[in-house]
C-alpha cells in the first residue's frame, strides 16, 4: 500500500458527517440564560438580538434535554437519501383526541425502507409535558390502495406482514408542546404503493412515573410521490467468482436507501450458516441484522435468502465485492455496474 | 442595537463580543455551531453527550473570550475548547460502542440505527492502534479536512509537532490496515 492509497483509504473511512446542528434552539436558550445571569449581576437591561430564533421558555445553563436525531432517522443510508431529496414532506391538519394531536410530517419509501415521521402536540392539561420521556404509537396498521399489509402491529404475524423489522426513534421535543419521532419498517420488497393508509387507536405517553394511554381513532392517507412509486434502482452484473462452489448470488440491486443481495438456491442448512459482507468504495458493510433476512422456500428442495446493506445509489459504487463464507466455502464475487 | 450581521467578519464579531455585545456573541456562536456539532460528533455518539460538550464549550467561550488576544484565532481556539470538553466526556463516561442496543423485530428505542454503530465501530477499530493525541490529529485531518497549520493552532502546538505526529500515526495505520487486509 503506497502513501496515496493510504490517504484515499483514510479519507473514505471518515464519512462526511457535515450536517446542521440540531441544537440551535437549545443553544439560543443557553446563551439567553448566560446573558440574564450576567445582567442580573451587573443590573443592565437585556437588548433583544434581532436574529435570535427561539421564543420558547426552556431550561437554562446546565439542564439537559431528551434529545434524538433531528433527521428523519439516524441511519447514514437514510440520511444520505434524505440529503439527496428522497423525502416527502406532508401538509395536513392535526387529528386530536383526548388532548393529543398527531399528524404525519414527512416520509420516505422504497423497496426496503419505510420511514414515517409523526408530529405530536400534547395539551398540558392531559399530562405534565415535562414528565414525558417518550411517545409511542400502539398497534399501528399500514396498508396501501391494493390492501397490501405494509405493517400490522395489532394482529402481527410474520406471514401477513410485508415488513420484517420495525422500530421507532426516541421522541424529540420540538417546542413546549410538540414532539417528533419516526416509525421505521424494513422489508425485502415493499410494493410500489401509490397511497398509504395509516390507522391506530392508542398512543402511549411514557412519563416519569407511569404510562398514560390516550385513545382515539387516528387515520391518515398519504399520497406517495412519483419518484417513490417509480423507484430508481441500479443493477449490477457479475464479472467474477459466482460460478464456483454451492453458494450463488442471484441478484444485486442498489436502491435509494440500501443494497439488496439475494443468494441461493441452496439447501436450507447451507443458507443458515453464512457469513456475508460487502466491500464498495474501499469500505466494508455488514448485513443489516435488524432486517429479518428470512430463508424463503422456492420449491421442495430449493431456498433463497435476501440480505440488505446500507450502501445506496448515492454512494455511486462502480464495483461491489461480496464476500461469502461458511464452513466449506470462502468466496469473493465481484459485481460491476450494468 | 442594529447592524447587518452578514457584513460583519468573524473578527469584528469577536471584538464586539469581547466588549460584552451579547447579540454579536449569539451570531458568533451560530456561525461556528455546525462546525462544533460536526467535530463533536466525530468522537461522541449520543446526542446528549454531543450537546453536553457543546454546552460546556459555549459557557467556557463566553466566560473567557475577553482573554483571547488575537481575534483571528477565535475559531481554532473555540475548537480546541470543544475537543478538550469532548475528551473529558469520553474519559468520564468511558464511552463504549458495545453498549448500544440493536433492534428487535417489533420495537426499539435506540437512538442510532445499527449501521451508524457498525460504521463507527469500523472507524474505532481502525483508530484503536493510535494513542489519544494521534487519534485527534488523524480525525481532524481526514475527518474534518483541517490543514496541519489549522490543527497546530487548534491544539496550540507547533506545526512540526503535528506533522511528525501525523507521520507516526500514518505508519501505525498503514501497518494495521495491511495486517488486517482491510485494503483490497
Amino acid at each position: 500500500m503506497n502513501n496515496n492509497e493510504l490517504d484515499e483509504f483514510l479519507k473514505k473511512s471518515f464519512k462526511d458527517d457535515s450536517c446542521d446542528s440540531p441544537f440551535t434552539d437549545e443553544i439560543d436558550n443557553l446563551m439567553n440564560g448566560l446573558y440574564k445571569k450576567r445582567k442580573r449581576r451587573n443590573k443592565f437591561l437585556l437588548a433583544i438580538p434581532i436574529l435570535l430564533v427561539s421564543t420558547t421558555a426552556f431550561a437554562v445553563a446546565y439542564n439537559t434535554f431528551n434529545l434524538s436525531s433531528v433527521n428523519i432517522d439516524s441511519s447514514s443510508a437514510i440520511e444520505l437519501a434524505v440529503q439527496n431529496g428522497y423525502i416527502q414532506h406532508v401538509d395536513m391538519e392535526m387529528q386530536t383526541f383526548e388532548g393529543v394531536g398527531i399528524k404525519v410530517e414527512r416520509f420516505l419509501m422504497d423497496d426496503i425502507n419505510l420511514d414515517i415521521t409523526f408530529k405530536y402536540k400534547v395539551d398540558n392539561n392531559t399530562v405534565n409535558i415535562d414528565d414525558i420521556k417518550d411517545l409511542s404509537i400502539q398497534d399501528i396498521i399500514i396498508y396501501d390502495e391494493n390492501n397490501n399489509i405494509i405493517h400490522n402491529s395489532k394482529n402481527y404475524s410474520y406471514e401477513n406482514n410485508l415488513s420484517k423489522a420495525t422500530g421507532h426513534t426516541k421522541v424529540k421535543k420540538i417546542s413546549n408542546e410538540t414532539f417528533e419521532n419516526t416509525f421505521f419498517a424494513q422489508a425485502n420488497n415493499f410494493p410500489n404503493s401509490q397511497k398509504l393508509y395509516i390507522e391506530f387507536e392508542t398512543v402511549n405517553l411514557n412519563c416519569k412515573k407511569a404510562t398514560k394511554k390516550i385513545n382515539g381513532k387516528w387515520k391518515f392517507e398519504l399520497d406517495v410521490p412519483e419518484n417513490m412509486v417509480n423507484r430508481e434502482e441500479v443493477s449490477y452484473k457479475c464479472t467474477s467468482g459466482n460460478n464456483e462452489g454451492n453458494i450463488i448470488v442471484n441478484e444485486v440491486k442498489l436502491t435509494n436507501t440500501g443494497l439488496i443481495v439475494q443468494i441461493g438456491p441452496n439447501s436450507e442448512e447451507l443458507l443458515n450458516n453464512i457469513d456475508i459482507e460487502v466491500i464498495a468504495n474501499n469500505k466494508k458493510y455488514k448485513a443489516n441484522n435488524n432486517l429479518y433476512s428470512d430463508i424463503e422456500n422456492i420449491n421442495s428442495n430449493k431456498f433463497k435468502r435476501t440480505y440488505s446493506f446500507n450502501l445506496t445509489i448515492y454512494d455511486e459504487p462502480n464495483e461491489i465485492i461480496i464476500k461469502i463464507k461458511n464452513d466449506k466455502e470462502n468466496k469473493k464475487i465481484v459485481f460491476t455496474r450494468n | 442595537m442594529e447592524y447587518n450581521a452578514k457584513d460583519m467578519s468573524l473578527e469584528e464579531l469577536v471584538r464586539r463580543a469581547k466588549r460584552k455585545d451579547d447579540a454579536s456573541f449569539t451570531i458568533l456562536i451560530h456561525k461556528i455551531e455546525n462546525e462544533m456539532y460536526s467535530l463533536a460528533k466525530m468522537r461522541l455518539y449520543e446526542n446528549e453527550d454531543i450537546y453536553e460538550a457543546m454546552q460546556n464549550s459555549i459557557i467556557l467561550i463566553y466566560k473567557n473570550i475577553k482573554k483571547l488576544k488575537d481575534e483571528k484565532l477565535f475559531r481554532t481556539w473555540a475548537m480546541r475548547i470543544l475537543i478538550n470538553e469532548s475528551l473529558k466526556i469520553i474519559k468520564k463516561k468511558k464511552i463504549d460502542l458495545e453498549k448500544y442496543t440493536t433492534f428487535d423485530e417489533k420495537t426499539s428505542v435506540s437512538d442510532y440505527r445499527i449501521d451508524e454503530i457498525e460504521s463507527r465501530k469500523n472507524l474505532e477499530c481502525l483508530l484503536k492502534c493510535l494513542n489519544e493525541s494521534e487519534k485527534v490529529v488523524i480525525t481532524l485531518y481526514y475527518g474534518k479536512k483541517y490543514t496541519t497549520k489549522d490543527i497546530a493552532e487548534i491544539l496550540a502546538e507547533s506545526e512540526g509537532t503535528i506533522k511528525s505526529r501525523m507521520s507516526r500515526a500514518r505508519l501505525k495505520l498503514k501497518k494495521y490496515i495491511e495486517e488486517e487486509h482491510l485494503y483490497e
